[in-house]
């Protein structure tokens, strides 16, 4: 934002000479609709049937006032949300409380395997039925990671990864540290791992770096789609600064990789709700409006799932030691 | 008699498409309504030259208007100083866009698409200050014609419509010129004979002095500020037409034409900072203090140069051949730094460097025949080939606490572009005349071999001295899209080809009208269009000032557009006094199915416009002119769903240009006041008032929130009654 900010200022400040001038919104919707922003995660047992294999569902369910309508809500007001594996219901809960947006939900739904078809369905009264539709995807391909220090201020880690040439894909990483204090053997400090990414050319707002677009849900994850290296091998390469944390030395430090296959939404909305945040010339008419990417028939918001992996925790190049 | 002849023959051929009292076509274009030229010539105090007004309804092509000198002086004067765009922004059919700017958005089109020819040259850039002014000089400009359907064979590379303006050839005879000096801008212009008879020459110059206004205020501002902090800024505009014309003999003439215009902004702000520590001198702990500077520096020039040479051969009375040899270049550079400095231990910058260069340059000639074969035929042929170089890039160095990173973007595209075309203008009877015309163009780009055939059809049915029918069929393709990612006009955005990826534009439009006279000087005319538009770009939405270079081609989305609509032109015209009512009732829809399922209004989708205009000379002194401009609001994209789930604020929107805007409306008045001066020039006050009874008109909108909620839209109204006053002198 830094970058064009000042421009933006100018120019508001020259536009903000003017007078003002109010006046009615007119022909807007007055429904309300339903928001769901909810992420499936399939995580794999160990029987190959998938008996005790499981997604686990986390998200929330909005109320979503028109703009043009009433824009409180009874406290009263429930949620029934339902989740069809290939056509058949899987799973319910009809108690998810709308009111000031406090409909958060989190499960685990026993039996899928990759390739299922999910239907999440939400229902309300007063409000249009929103569902979004979901495959469950196959397992990601095997990966591989390594690591080499740049200087005394960074190090580069390098994640390769063979696509499949036979599909579309598209994948999320995260990157984890954490610290093994001598004799401990659970890690201490779990936290996110931020890379550093530099500048891109693709939009000043946010610096992604070889990635296409990055969302917080819990991880931080780091979006890729395979258009341009689709059945290659492909080595995403990040740099990683010293030191990790303040609060300790980088000789007992860790990191792991996480990386998944995802829904192809989940990088469509997370790129549009991006660049709709930033958009400000878009928000007075001055620019293009950024449209809410959405794949929630009735409703808006996205349902995504994931298929993934991590590694163990690896540690940490150290400043002295050069690999 | 003969010399009265000789005289119309002249001013015929130095000002092509003049109708003169004989009826004859001189140069082929008909003008619109009387002309009153007033010869300079010793030999003759006072000729003048008048068409027919019946000859309005016997043209052939819809949707053309020809202006001359005298239209821009009473059609626009914006701070006093003439403007051909603003005139045409009256025009039915037209959309003028954004308040004040030099937006022309014809049947539909955006601004890009629209064809500005300098003497035949196309010019990218055609407007100075965020398009406050255009960027021609109506000294120098003797006419134009604009076509926004029913185009001619003749012309290509655009979609929407064509601004071909002309400039005279100096004085062949007499040395004269004008000077001009306004609120904001000042003009001087000058011509005559280099040898009399046989060459002559015309310079005009015009430049702005806001800088000169702004730079005493900057100075308060900062003596004020005692130090805190220094701003910065200055604008200028300027530009330069020059031409010398050489007349080898009455069968050959020869020009060198060229224009110069650039406009440059500056602007700044420097922070001085300060931070104490506690340093070591000898052994001994000292306080200290060091000093920086945050600062943004802006610096953004933009501009055209043309240059051509024309050669005119008249093999015959009826035959002539006019060849020209061009280059056209556009330029824009946006360089801006960042620096943020802070003091931890060490001293530290976080600092943006920041150039954005854009570049688009034709090498090109083309050659006109222009064959009067019989009296039924009067053919045109021609070909012309471009040599397009287009060349964006983006140099970014970005300074994160000594950590340099550079990053470099760019693209550099060549497209050839060879066109040949044929139109023939042919009598059938006395009541039916056909213009039919056919284009062949071809485009190249590395990788990608294009080419389109483009009919041109018009006709026009006489059904009396007063009454004619017109109808009109033509093909248009564009292959060069002006790649933008806000609605502004300023020079951030860039010219790209049609590549392997990205399809030329291309539009279908038929229109037909009627055309009369009306008793007691009246004239009516009723013209209708339908238009299709193919392979549009739309920018897929994101927070940047500048189009991505790299990946241009897959950020805009690709949809198509349709417009229509009926214009009514309704004009009397005495000795004195004169007016002209323009209504136009309009549509104009586009679809990209990356955005939105269906069709949705264009921004500019003004359902109606009226543009009523007067002019009253009262006599050879005092003339008084008032334009009142209204449309119907544009549109714009507003959330139809607002939330606040935690602490993120979110968004939704459904359908684009979903919020008509309010109703625009506007009355511009004006007077020129003439004198004779005691060494016998003339001089002329203009004094002006734009928006003369000061309506807060919409130029951006923010969406606020009232007390219960609910939505309402927060205007903002830049340009409020401007009064303004210019001085000219001809001398």
């Amino acid at each position: 934002m830094r970058r064009t900010g000042h421009i933006f200022m100018l120019l508001l400040l020259l536009l903000s000479a003017g007078c003002k001038v109010d006046f009615d919104l007119r022909g807007l919707d007055s429904k309300p609709i339903l928001c769901l922003d909810m992420h499936l995660a399939y995580e794999p047992g160990e029987h190959e049937a998938g008996e005790d294999s499981y997604v686990g569902l986390n998200g929330f369910v909005y109320a979503v006032p028109s703009a043009a309508g009433e824009r409180e809500f009874p406290e009263e007001l429930r949620c029934l949300l339902e989740v069809y594996r290939n056509a058949e219901l899987v799973w319910t809960r009809d108690d998810i409380m709308l009111h000031e947006f406090e409909g958060q939900v989190s499960a685990q739904i026993y039996g899928l395997t990759p390739g299922d078809e999910l239907k999440v369905v939400a229902r309300a009264e007063g409000f249009p039925t929103a569902y979004s539709e979901v495959t469950v995807p196959q397992n990601p391909p095997q990966m591989r990671v390594s690591h080499t220090r740049i200087n005394q201020s960074r190090f580069r880690l390098g994640i390769t990864i063979e696509d499949d040439p036979k599909t579309e894909d598209h994948y999320a990483f995260w990157f984890l540290k954490c610290y093994f204090y001598e004799g401990h053997l659970q890690p201490s400090g779990v936290d996110h791992l931020e890379p550093s990414l530099g500048t891109s050319e693709q939009t000043t707002f946010l610096d992604t770096g070889p990635f296409e677009v990055i969302w917080q849900d819990g991880e931080k994850f780091y979006g890729l789609s395979d258009r341009g290296f689709n059945g290659q091998t492909k080595t995403i390469e990040i740099n990683v600064d010293y030191p990790l944390s303040d609060l300790t030395y980088d000789d007992n430090a860790y990191y792991k990789v996480g990386f998944c296959r995802i829904s192809q939404e989940r990088l469509r909305y997370e790129t549009a709700c991006r660049d709709k945040a930033g958009n400000v010339l878009g928000f007075m008419g001055l620019a293009p409006a950024t449209f809410s990417y959405t794949n929630v028939i009735g409703g808006t918001g996205c349902v995504s799932c994931a298929n993934g992996c991590e590694t163990d925790w690896i540690l940490v190049p150290s400043v002295e030691n050069l690999i | 008699m003969l010399l009265k002849y000789a005289v119309i023959f002249l001013y015929c051929l130095l000002l092509p498409g003049l109708v003169c009292e004989a009826g004859a076509l001189c140069g082929g274009v008909c003008v619109e309504d009387s002309t009153e030229v007033m010869a300079r010539r010793d030999t003759i105090a006072e000729s003048k030259i008048t068409s027919d007004r019946k000859r309005t309804t016997a043209r052939t092509q819809t949707g053309h208007k020809r202006l001359d000198n005298l239209d821009f002086i009473y059609g626009n004067v914006v701070f006093s100083s003439p403007d051909i765009i603003k005139s045409l922004q009256n025009l039915p059919g037209v959309s003028a866009g954004t308040e004040l700017m030099s937006g022309l958005y014809v049947h539909g089109g955006e601004g890009s698409d629209n064809l500005f020819l300098l003497d035949g040259v196309p010019m990218y850039q055609i407007s100075h200050l965020g398009g406050l002014f255009s960027s021609f000089n109506t000294d120098v400009v003797k006419g134009l014609d604009f076509y926004k359907s029913g185009f001619p064979a003749r012309y290509g590379g655009r979609m929407s419509s064509v601004v071909d303006v002309s400039t005279g050839d100096g004085d062949f005879e007499e040395y004269h010129g004008s000077f001009m000096i306004g609120l904001i801008d000042g003009r001087l212009q000058f011509e005559g004979p280099v040898v009399k008879g046989r060459t002559s020459f015309n310079v005009a110059l015009r430049r702005s002095w806001m800088d000169a206004v702004l730079a005493p205020t900057i100075a308060y501002i900062n003596k004020k500020s005692k130090g805190e902090e220094t701003i910065g800024g200055t604008y200028a505009f300027g530009d330069l037409n020059a031409s010398l014309t050489h007349k080898f003999s009455d069968k050959d003439k020869l020009s060198g034409k060229f224009y110069y215009g650039r406009d440059r902004l500056r602007l700044s702000r420097e922070v001085p900072e300060t931070a104490s520590f506690m340093g070591v001198v000898d052994g001994r702990p000292v306080d200290m203090e060091v000093s920086g500077e945050d600062a943004i520096r802006t610096d953004i020039a933009w501009g055209n140069i043309l240059a051509s040479l024309n050669w005119e051969h008249r093999m015959s009375d009826d035959m002539s051949l006019k060849t020209v040899a061009y280059y056209s270049g556009s330029d824009a550079d946006v360089w801006y730094e960042w620096k943020d400095w802070r003091f931890e231990a060490i001293e530290q910058y976080d600092a943006i460097d920041e150039s954005n260069v854009s570049k688009v340059m034709d090498v090109a000639a083309f050659s006109d025949l222009n064959w009067r074969i019989n009296r039924n035929h009067h053919l045109r042929a021609g070909l012309s080939y471009q040599h397009h170089i287009y060349r964006p890039s983006r140099k970014s160095v970005v300074d994160n606490d000594g950590s340099l990173l550079e990053t470099v973007s760019g693209k550099k595209y060549s497209g050839e572009e060879f066109a040949v075309y044929a139109e023939d203008e042919v009598s059938i009877g006395d009541m039916l005349n056909l213009n039919a015309g056919l284009r062949y163009v071809i485009f190249s780009v590395p990788g990608k071999f294009r080419h389109r055939l483009e009919p041109r059809v018009a006709m026009s049915l006489n059904c009396s001295d007063n009454v004619s029918i017109r109808a009109s069929y033509t093909h248009m393709n564009q292959f060069a899209h002006l790649i933008s990612t806000h609605y502004l006009d300023v020079p951030t955005n860039c010219w790209l080809p049609s590549t392997k990826d990205i399809e030329p534009m291309h539009s279908k439009q038929v229109a037909a009208g009627v055309y009369s006279v009306l008793p007691l000087g009246f004239h009516l005319n009723v013209e209708g269009y339908y238009k299709t538009m193919d392979n549009l770009l739309e920018y897929s939405g994101a927070n940047s000032l500048f189009p991505p270079l790299d990946s241009w081609e897959s950020e805009f989305h690709k949809g198509k557009g349709r417009a229509y609509g009926l214009e009514t032109e309704l004009g009397w015209k005495s000795s004195g006094l004169s007016f002209n009512i323009y209504y136009t009732l309009s549509w104009s829809k586009r679809r990209f199915d990356g955005i939105w399922h269906d069709w949705y209004s264009h921004r500019h989708d003004n359902r109606h416009k009226l543009t009523l205009m007067g002019l009253w000379k009262i006599n050879d002194r005092v003339d008084l002119y008032a334009n009142w401009n209204y449309n119907s609001g544009g549109w714009m994209t507003v959330p139809t769903h607002i939330y606040n789930p935690g602490d993120v604020f979110d968004r939704v929107y459904t359908a684009p240009n979903n919020v008509n805007l309010p109703d625009y409306h506007r009355l511009d008045v004006g007077a020129n006041f003439r004198r004779e001066t005691r060494r016998g020039n003339e001089s002329i006050w203009n004094i002006g008032i734009y928006n003369a009874y000061c309506r807060k008109n919409v130029v951006f909108v923010a969406i606020g929130e009232r007390e219960d909620k609910s939505l309402y839209g927060e205007g903002r109204a830049i340009f409020p009654i401007i009064p303004s006053f210019s001085y000219t002198l001809k001398f």
